[in-house]
């Protein structure tokens, strides 16, 4: 079969002849450089890599809680976000570079206009981090971060229109802004909010939760469920319930639990107790969000977890940058806590596992991986790649760590 | 750790997309040393994987065509992985072409891969349209063997063998999809059958090169399709295994800021960690508007002709895709088919236009994971994707206030496409959804204006006037191109393969080097 498209002669001709169409193309355009990508830009603008931050003011929530207002160093809008997402703050303490999430308090709107974050931390005892914070953050600190990061929120294609928000102790940080976000934003949607307090002088933000309550009168309720000796019952039009966040309590509020999505944010016993009692709803599986813990304090009392290790010390060889070193590691802390520890500023987001940013490889040992490697791809596996926010050696270690692309080679 | 030297190496790639994967491969197994810079914390570019809650979703990759499935037909990537590099990559055979579902037209048809299969399903389909969906196909069929003599010969090619055995091949090439499509007289119906993949292209028939995609239509119905089991995050990992292995050089979370030219020659680059490596040849994958919109320095060294060039074509499209971790086995949910090519029509110039405004793209080529490989996602769920594609510049405008709830909604328009062409029920199922818009594909891969191809292949830009101006258009000496925007022009084998043939071209360079295969 021979086949001709515009005669035979004609169609060879111009077979040959595509160079000198092709020439003619590029003599006929204009040698202006290309215009900086709108798409590049927009990325840059919603999910910078690093942002300067300074802190603006100082307020108290609670004695041992305070609110930081972040503006941009240098003045201008932030990253817009998603209520419920965190920043990943990136402190050098003493030599020792960190990182530490924490969701925003704030709202999305208020990080274009006036352009500020908020975020609100409680003081640990002995809290390597807190403390650091406590005795040096003030107006004009400056402080570096991630832009804002994570995957828990509302998403209407995926959620219910009943939301129920289960907080724990400062785990109400991300419902804060949540609530008032998406109340203001989908008028078909209602919320409970559950918070569990230890007494009721640690409640954060109770001015501003009664303040959108009054707001949406109809659609958001708050219910603090106080594990103190108090009393249950009703305290200047708050109510209260006492315990823990449980079965219980919960379908005292939710009539229909399994139409509801519920979001789990508090300390890891509250994330087991609740995983325990909304499971007994038999809700499906997305109906649940729990938003990333942060690091695990207490590797023992995960499942699976071989607690005769667990007082040990390891070694651990590291490669990165070029170079190899040798470092000392615990077996109760994670393999990050142990880089930061020796100086390493290795790089990190979440700190749970999810996000996969501290993404290493794992050349020699054995770990423990909490919640069997959870975020971990599965080729990964395979090829021996783990995340050490999440990872606890079980031996020595060897480990080849990739750089934080903001630390300058030195 | 101390500090370091200046470092010098034979070659420094920037990117490891699948097209600086194949150069990095390539030239470490040839013994150059090596220095694979990416900016990512993964390597992989668009071949690479995110989990979300139970579900680890595929981010790009429909599926790898060509891939023979008999053993000793092998071919494409599935030949490379195995029999060329020894990379360790579980690939799962994709069942069928496509599921078509053009709505106006009342059409819905599950086409098959294999000639023989595909022509009796476009007859049934057409009465009479088997004998013209077989002419078609045949002539494809001679793209492909003419293309492979080419790529086999080099530069030996036979000028007189071409014209002896290929030239049908050469007669055709010159033109459009629309040209050939009217010469051979063949009926719209059974275009409709054809066309599908063009989707996979996104340049509409009028302007399409019909070579490239009588190639495309080839490769994938004759050979047939793999997916790698683990994602495509499996065959970055495995090539970067292979790479170090063969002693490469792999630094993540870097970013090339500034190549550094020197009176018409590349020498090194600057990293965003404040580095300046010095080597004797460097690999893009970044493509063009990157290289020369703001990496060469000085700025002065940016050569006019390379902007004309650049200025000449049209950016391809930019993704937008929709990922779902449903809560329902496929079965449960009524989804039997891989490739779900869902449209009102199959006309190309119009879907092409419908590209260009936000509410526009008429067209979504989606699929269902668990049908290639059950077992992708937990027991009684399904991963799902719905892809669609916007011309560059259509979301130049959106603000980061109005992005979050733009993409929600546009998401939802495609879930309803979906629902309603295919009487699926998606809504109620959705335990897991991300959403991926032209900025997160800049975002991630770094890829200008969100562009997921190259730039669009017109017959004067297709392979061959790629490929025989590939010396001519280096306006840079030792800057070297390679990935979607290279002479093999997009998608993940044409990126890779051009990245093979920039390390092959490079090595042949050298002195005292000879090309292993």
């Amino acid at each position: 079969m021979k086949i001709s498209v515009k005669g035979p002669a004609r169609d060879l001709a111009a077979f040959f002849l595509l160079g000198a169409r092709r020439r003619r193309h590029f003599r006929r355009a204009t040698s202006a450089p290309p215009a900086a990508g709108a798409m590049n830009r927009l990325a840059e603008k919603l999910h910078p890599g690093r942002l300067e931050l300074a802190v603006e003011s100082v307020r108290f929530e609670t004695p041992d809680t305070r609110t930081f207002r972040l503006t941009r160093h240098g003045g201008g809008e932030l990253p817009y976000f998603r209520a419920g997402q965190y920043l990943s703050l990136k402190p050098d303490i003493a030599g020792n570079r960190i990182t530490r999430p924490y969701s925003i308090t704030s709202l999305p709107e208020n990080a274009l206009d006036p352009g500020f974050y908020e975020i609100t931390i409680r003081k640990r005892d002995g809290g390597f981090f807190t403390g650091h914070v406590w005795e040096t953050w003030e107006a004009g600190s400056r402080i570096e971060s991630s832009g804002p990061l994570g995957w828990f929120g509302y998403e209407p294609l995926r959620d219910a229109k009943n939301l129920v928000f289960l907080a724990g102790g400062c785990g109400i940080t991300p419902f804060k802004p949540m609530a008032a976000d998406i109340l203001g934003s989908f008028p078909d949607v209602t919320i409970l909010l559950l918070y569990g307090i230890t007494d009721r002088g640690s409640i954060i933000f109770k001015d501003d939760l009664s303040a959108i309550e009054e707001a949406y009168p109809a659609r958001f309720r708050v219910v603090y469920v106080d594990s103190g000796p108090a009393a249950s019952g009703c305290d200047d039009r708050r109510v209260f319930e006492t315990g823990f966040i449980d079965r219980r309590i919960i379908a005292r509020y939710v009539s229909s639990p399994r139409d509801a999505t519920f979001y789990v944010c508090g300390p890891p016993a509250m994330h087991r107790l609740v995983e325990s009692e909304v499971g007994s709803f038999g809700l499906a599986p997305g109906r649940i969000r729990r938003e990333a813990a942060g690091d695990t304090i207490d590797v023992a009392a995960e499942p699976g977890y071989p607690a005769e290790k667990h007082g040990r010390q390891y070694r651990l060889t590291v490669h990165s940058a070029g170079g190899i070193c040798t470092i000392p590691a615990r077996a109760a802390e994670s393999v990050l806590q142990s880089l930061e520890r020796a100086g390493l500023a290795p790089p990190s987001e979440c700190r749970s596992g999810e996000c996969g940013y501290c993404r290493s490889k794992l050349l020699s040992g054995k770990i423990y991986g909490i919640n069997n490697h959870h975020g971990r791809r599965m080729a990964d596996a395979g090829f021996g790649y783990f995340h050490p926010c999440s990872s606890y050696p079980l031996s020595d270690l060897e480990i080849s760590v990739p750089v934080d692309p903001f630390v300058r080679r030195t | 750790m101390k500090p370091q030297e200046q470092r010098h190496f034979d070659a420094v790639i920037i990117g490891s997309g699948m097209g600086g994967l194949g150069a990095a491969v390539e030239l470490a197994m040839n013994g150059a040393g090596t220095l694979l810079l990416e900016q990512h914390n993964l390597p992989g570019g668009y071949a690479t994987s995110f989990v979300r809650g139970r579900f680890e979703f595929e981010p790009s990759l429909h599926e790898l065509g060509s891939a023979g499935f008999v053993e000793s037909e092998k071919r494409g990537l599935k030949k490379y992985f195995e029999d060329e590099i020894g990379a360790d990559i579980a690939f799962a055979r994709v069942p069928e072409a496509y599921r078509l579902i053009l709505t106006e037209k009342k059409i819905d048809v599950n086409v098959p891969f294999g000639i023989d299969a595909f022509i009796q399903t476009v007859d049934k389909q057409v009465p009479g349209g088997g004998r013209h969906a077989e002419r078609y196909l045949s002539l494809c069929g001679e793209i492909i063997a003419a293309l492979e003599y080419l790529a086999e010969a080099g530069s030996a090619a036979d000028k007189r063998k071409l014209l002896q055995d290929y030239g049908n091949f050469l007669r055709t090439s010159p033109y459009t999809m629309r040209e050939v499509a009217d010469s051979l007289k063949i009926p719209r119906e059974v275009l409709d059958l054809l066309y599908p993949y063009f989707c996979y292209i996104g340049v509409p028939e009028s302007r399409q090169s019909f070579m490239l995609f009588g190639a495309l239509l080839y490769s994938y119905i004759a050979y047939g399709a793999v997916i790698p089991r683990m994602r495509s995050h499996e065959i970055a990992s495995a090539m970067i295994a292979k790479f170090e292995e063969h002693g490469g050089l792999f630094e993540a979370n870097t970013k090339v800021e500034k190549i550094l030219v020197r009176k018409g020659r590349a020498v090194g680059v600057e990293t965003s960690r404040g580095e300046t490596i010095l080597c004797d040849t460097v690999v893009s994958n970044a493509g063009p508007p990157l290289v020369y919109g703001g990496l060469i320095s000085p700025e002065t060294e940016v050569p006019p002709t390379a902007l004309r060039n650049l200025n000449a074509r049209i950016l391809g499209p930019a993704g937008f895709v929709v990922y779902l971790g449903l809560n329902s086995s496929a079965r449960e949910l009524g989804l039997s088919s891989y490739s779900y090519f869902i449209s009102p029509h199959m006309d190309t110039d119009v879907i092409y236009e419908s590209m260009k405004q936000f509410e526009g793209p008429l067209m979504q080529a989606s699929v269902c994971l668990n049908a290639a490989i059950p077992d992708c996602s937990p027991p009684g769920t399904t991963i799902l994707s719905l892809t669609t594609v916007y011309t560059p510049g259509v979301w130049d405008s959106v603000t980061p206030a109005d992005y979050f709830t733009l993409k929600n909604r546009l998401a939802g328009k495609m879930i309803s496409q979906f629902e309603e062409a295919t009487g699926v029920k998606l809504r109620g199922h959705i335990e897991e959804i991300e959403v991926a818009t032209p900025q997160t594909f800049s975002r991630y891969t770094g890829t200008y204006n969100g562009s997921i191809y190259g730039w669009e292949p017109e017959p004067w830009d297709s392979i061959i006037p790629r490929a025989l101006s590939e010396e001519k258009e280096r306006y840079i000496d030792r800057l070297y191109f390679c990935g979607g925007y290279g002479f093999r022009t997009h998608g993940f084998s044409g990126a890779l393969f051009s990245g093979r043939k920039t390390a092959r071209d490079i090595i042949s360079g050298l002195p005292g080097k000879e090309v292993t295969v």
